[in-house]
């Protein structure tokens, strides 16, 4: 098993360096292409099966959370998952999508807050795969909140509402959690993160 | 350094006559009254073109915010009817405007259909059937959603279409004094994305070369991105290195080359942008017709 201990030798520090915010930028980048291709794939399942199948829309939603904990495990600073959250949510709205600044940006502000208190609740201290689902989790939170705000025709708290909640929890657990600790694992792997903290907790201790 | 001379752009024949007499040692460069950089349209718009990349996101959310407080089909319309009109006096036509914002009506047909089956139930039942519920209430509100998320993400759209992010970041800057250090670090990671398109064909290449990616499509193109995403990370890191080489980052104040201002016309953007959602909320009173958006109904 490996181990999350980090190296007493190499105390975590929480201040940001230029390579923390160029390397959590281009992840975003990165995010921010996927969440825009995934606008475009999503159009027309979502208008199709949402009204049919309620808790659909909610289940898509991991696909749009995943940038701010994946930013944030690999750079581990504070207001990483924040920063990456709305850069990427900045580029799928100038890439153009269905949603218009509300839908891309404000949603990907809530849900960069929501991210960010999973890793934030633990003062910065705990990064693993279970801060990591708990900031999934909660991104999928900032979303149903920004969903049912910006459509009043639904209620909240409505079967509709409680079915989207617990759908897109899931699905921040499962794409936004787990999927992004593997493929953190994966990146690791590879040594191309030997310069963050996130890259030396590797070696057993 | 005779190469530099070679490769520098020859627009004059005077210049090329002039290389040909310079000496290797001579660096030939184009006088920079000859310089010629096409300006790049920032959007279709002679209006949207003239105002600050950041006046535009203002703008965006001046018109949009206060249309969440009501859901009632007078507002959104007299939104959506308005944009279009100011739209239109911008310079873009509303046969344009709606073939750029195509993907905005699909999902306004997808708002409406879910709150028509699933909306605040109210008024007479016209069908009921598991958790759906077809009132009086919800098909009302349906139509208004389909109306407000067009009046919503419509202008928005267009106006972040064509936005420059070195504008936009120059302005976060100057005007909205965010961290320089997070808006340029941000911004060389966007500029990165040009990149990433030669990067995954030169990826594409390489593993063919290989002998890899032959199997299953969707499995190589899982592969491909991940190294592709890989690739990113181990150029971002050596970005940063060549940033902090040049001082970026450092305590020092950084001075601004391009300078990020509000002129008039921007300040004439928010008066019309705070105008629509004004004027649309008014009719929606007036008519009698308000609705607020929170309220149990």
């Amino acid at each position: 098993m490996v181990s999350n201990i980090i190296d007493k030798h190499l105390p975590h520090s929480n201040k940001w360096r230029v390579i923390d915010i160029v390397v959590a930028s281009i992840i975003a980048v990165a995010s921010g292409v996927i969440f825009w291709a995934w606008d475009l794939v999503s159009t027309a399942p979502l208008a199709l099966f949402a009204p049919v199948a309620p808790g659909f829309e909610g289940l898509l939603n991991g696909f749009w959370l995943f940038g701010g904990p994946l930013a944030a495990i690999i750079v581990r600073k504070p207001g990483a998952a924040f920063y990456a959250e709305i850069l990427a949510a900045f580029l799928e709205l100038t890439f153009g999508n269905q949603w218009g600044i509300g839908g891309s940006l404000i949603v990907g502000i809530v849900q960069g807050l929501f991210a960010e208190i999973g890793f934030a609740i633990f003062a910065y201290k705990v990064w693993n795969i279970g801060s990591t689902m708990l900031s999934g989790a909660l991104a999928g939170v900032g979303c149903w909140l920004y969903y049912f705000f910006t459509n009043p025709g639904l209620g909240f708290l409505g079967q509709y509402g409680v079915i989207y909640l617990l759908t897109s929890i899931v699905s921040g657990v499962v794409l936004s959690g787990i999927v992004v600790w593997l493929l953190y694992k994966a990146i690791a792997a590879t040594g191309v993160l030997d310069r963050f903290e996130s890259g030396r907790t590797q070696v057993e201790v | 350094m005779s190469d530099v001379s070679t490769s520098l752009p020859s627009s004059t024949a005077a210049l090329s006559a002039a290389r040909s007499a310079a000496s290797p040692e001579t660096v030939v460069v184009t006088a920079r009254s000859v310089r010629v950089e096409p300006a790049h349209s920032s959007s279709e718009s002679w209006f949207i073109q003239r105002i600050n990349p950041v006046s535009r996101f203002i703008g965006a959310l001046l018109m949009s915010l206060p249309m969440f407080i009501t859901l009632d089909v007078v507002s959104a319309c007299t939104a959506l009817g308005l944009e279009l009109v100011l739209l239109w006096i911008g310079g873009i036509n509303p046969l344009r405007v709606l073939r750029r914002t195509w993907p905005v009506w699909i999902a306004a047909v997808g708002g409406f259909l879910t709150v028509f089956l699933y909306g605040k139930a109210s008024g007479d039942v016209y069908f009921h059937w598991g958790i759906i519920d077809i009132t009086q209430g919800s098909v009302s509100l349906s139509i208004a959603t389909f109306a407000r998320v067009g009046a919503v993400a419509m202008p928005s759209v267009i106006l972040a279409l064509g936005l420059d992010p070195t504008d936009l970041a120059d302005g976060l800057v100057q005007l909205l004094h965010l961290s320089p250090r997070f808006v340029y670090g941000g911004l060389a990671g966007l500029r990165m994305m040009t990149l990433l398109k030669e990067d995954w064909h030169a990826l594409g290449l390489s593993r063919r070369s290989r002998g890899l990616g032959d199997g299953g499509r969707v499995r190589a193109v899982a592969t491909q991105s991940f190294n592709l995403l890989v690739l990113s990370i181990r150029r971002a890191t050596k970005l940063a290195t060549a940033m902090e080489a040049r001082g970026f980052g450092g305590d020092t104040d950084r001075s601004a080359a391009r300078v990020s201002k509000v002129h008039a016309v921007d300040w004439i953007f928010y008066a019309i942008a705070l105008a629509i959602p004004v004027v649309a909320l008014s009719a929606a009173v007036v008519t009698g017709n308000w609705h607020f958006a929170f309220g149990s109904v």
